[in-house]
């Protein structure tokens, strides 16, 4: 199944010396992944992330914006199976990220490491239309660490969009 | 050649002026996020300390001479106005001339002065230099009233880093307008990397996507410092140049002083009241390309063997501060 993304972000950020501050952000992006009945053992996914300057410290200090590409893998399962016909059901999903980021309007550059933790629930039928996604994760950047948790929508793409299938209607 | 008038100037702070220099190689804006970043007015209460430097008379060999400098004396006056408008407590002033050992002791003086939330900045406009690989400042003390170099009295990265992990305080501020001072970004361990060439072309690209592919291209190296947690007391250092970079004056300010200081009533560019040294490096920066460099840019320089256009540094530290 492919999906598509759009997340608005709260990122709090530290670096152990000055106070954690918190930062507003987004991410968009695209997944794929397999299912094998309530099993999710993989799922890629490609995203670009923008995370704006933290709020100002009373020392004047702050914590820089970033921005870049994001690439993830993770795995997972249907935890709470819709019933009775309803399209409800709650994924939750494990993973890791690697980040090319910058800081925007400079020439400089680094990687990044994410650790994830995702759960999304369905709005509609799990095959094809609007799910919500909460995305969790905890950043490794030089010289700092980040936590941003997200809540956003994702758009199931059906695999045959207003293809006649079989079945009762 | 040494131009004049707005920003026709000659060429500045380059070794290569010092004959004797030449043996030295020369909406997506979210609502949640406004809410939290740009919505607030910047209240800062902690305490600022400046001291601002401007290396001007190098021989003290009346009248102005091949190695003096012209409008570094006015840099020096000009940031420490506008940095004491923005509330920070200048120290300390010195210009025309300075030594090094001046400079080493205003620092040791704020030892018992800054504490843990205290904010130091310093800021020198003068002579830069390459010397056997390492990029130095030069106070004034470096070149002898002969006009000989004296190399005891260079300073390089990594003497102003120990004389400013004497202090206690945490937000460290370096500021350069001098040649060759993008070596004091790259001395700074952040665990990032510069994706522009440290001797900039205008036709080269470190702005957009090319940031990225540089990520990209020592990657394996740049995610292991992910990981690694380098000092958080690490000095923020903004310079005029890269490393194998001239920059220049006008007859009032440097070229990158004088867009840095514009940048304290024009460069708030999330709006929140304050000014950044990322903003304010923002601003230097987009100014310098596209006025000095985009007039200079085929300027060559034949004494150092690089053209006239230069592109300000920032290192990669994690946090940042306001400035103005």
């Amino acid at each position: 199944m492919l999906d598509l993304r759009a997340v608005p972000l709260l990122v709090l950020s530290g670096d152990g010396l000055a106070p954690v501050l918190a930062h507003g952000g987004f991410e968009a992006g695209a997944g794929a992944e397999l299912r094998i009945g309530r099993w999710i053992p993989g799922r890629l996914q490609l995203g670009y992330f923008h995370v704006f300057p933290s709020a100002v410290s009373p020392a004047g200090d702050l914590y820089r914006s970033f921005a870049g590409w994001e690439l993830g893998l993770a795995a997972g399962a249907r935890a709470v199976e819709g019933r009775d016909g309803l399209p409800f059901g709650l994924d939750m999903l494990a993973g890791f990220s690697l980040g090319a980021d910058r800081y925007p309007g400079t020439t400089v550059a680094f990687a990044s490491f994410s650790a994830d933790f995702t759960v999304r629930a369905d709005l509609s039928d799990p095959a094809g239309g609007w799910r919500i996604t909460l995305p969790l994760s905890y950043v490794f950047r030089p010289g700092a660490r980040s936590f941003a948790a997200g809540l956003g929508a994702e758009w199931v793409i059906p695999r045959r969009m207003g293809a006649a299938k079989g079945g009762p209607r | 050649m040494r131009r004049r008038g707005s920003y026709g100037s000659g060429p500045r702070r380059t070794a290569a002026r010092a004959g004797f220099f030449r043996g030295a190689s020369g909406a997506a804006a979210l609502v949640l996020s406004l809410a939290l970043s740009s919505s607030c007015s910047v209240e800062i209460t902690a305490d600022r300390y400046a001291l601002v430097y401007g290396a001007q008379d190098y021989d003290n060999l009346p009248p102005a001479t091949t190695n003096d400098l012209s409008a570094t004396a006015y840099d020096a006056q000009d940031m420490a106005a506008a940095l004491s408008a923005a509330g920070w407590t200048v120290q300390q002033v010195r210009q025309p001339t300075v030594d090094k050992a001046q400079i080493q002791a205003d620092i040791a003086a704020l030892v018992g002065v800054v504490d843990s939330d205290s904010s130091v900045l310093v800021y020198f406009s003068g002579h830069g230099t390459d010397y056997l690989g390492t990029t130095y400042i030069l106070p004034t003390d470096a070149i002898s009233d002969s006009g000989a170099a004296q190399i005891a009295n260079f300073i390089a990265p990594l003497d102003v880093l120990s004389w400013l992990n004497t202090l206690p305080c945490r937000n460290r501020v370096v500021i350069l307008d001098t040649c060759y001072s993008g070596g004091f970004v790259a001395a700074d361990d952040t665990g990032t990397v510069d994706a522009a060439s440290q001797n900039y072309g205008v036709y080269d690209d470190g702005t957009g996507a090319s940031t990225l592919f540089e990520a990209l291209g020592s990657y394996s190296d740049l995610l292991a410092a992910a990981f690694d947690s380098y000092d958080p007391y690490t000095p923020m250092v903004v310079t005029a140049a890269g490393a194998k970079e001239l920059s220049y004056e006008s007859s009032d300010n440097g070229v990158f002083t004088k867009y840095f200081l514009e940048s304290a009533s024009k460069g708030d560019l999330d709006g929140n009241g304050g000014v950044t040294l990322q903003e304010a490096y923002r601003y230097a920066r987009g100014k310098v390309d596209a006025y000095w460099n985009s007039t200079y840019y085929a300027y060559y320089e034949s004494s150092t063997g690089t053209y006239a256009d230069f592109l300000p540094r920032i290192s990669g530290n994690a946090r940042d501060i306001v400035i103005f």
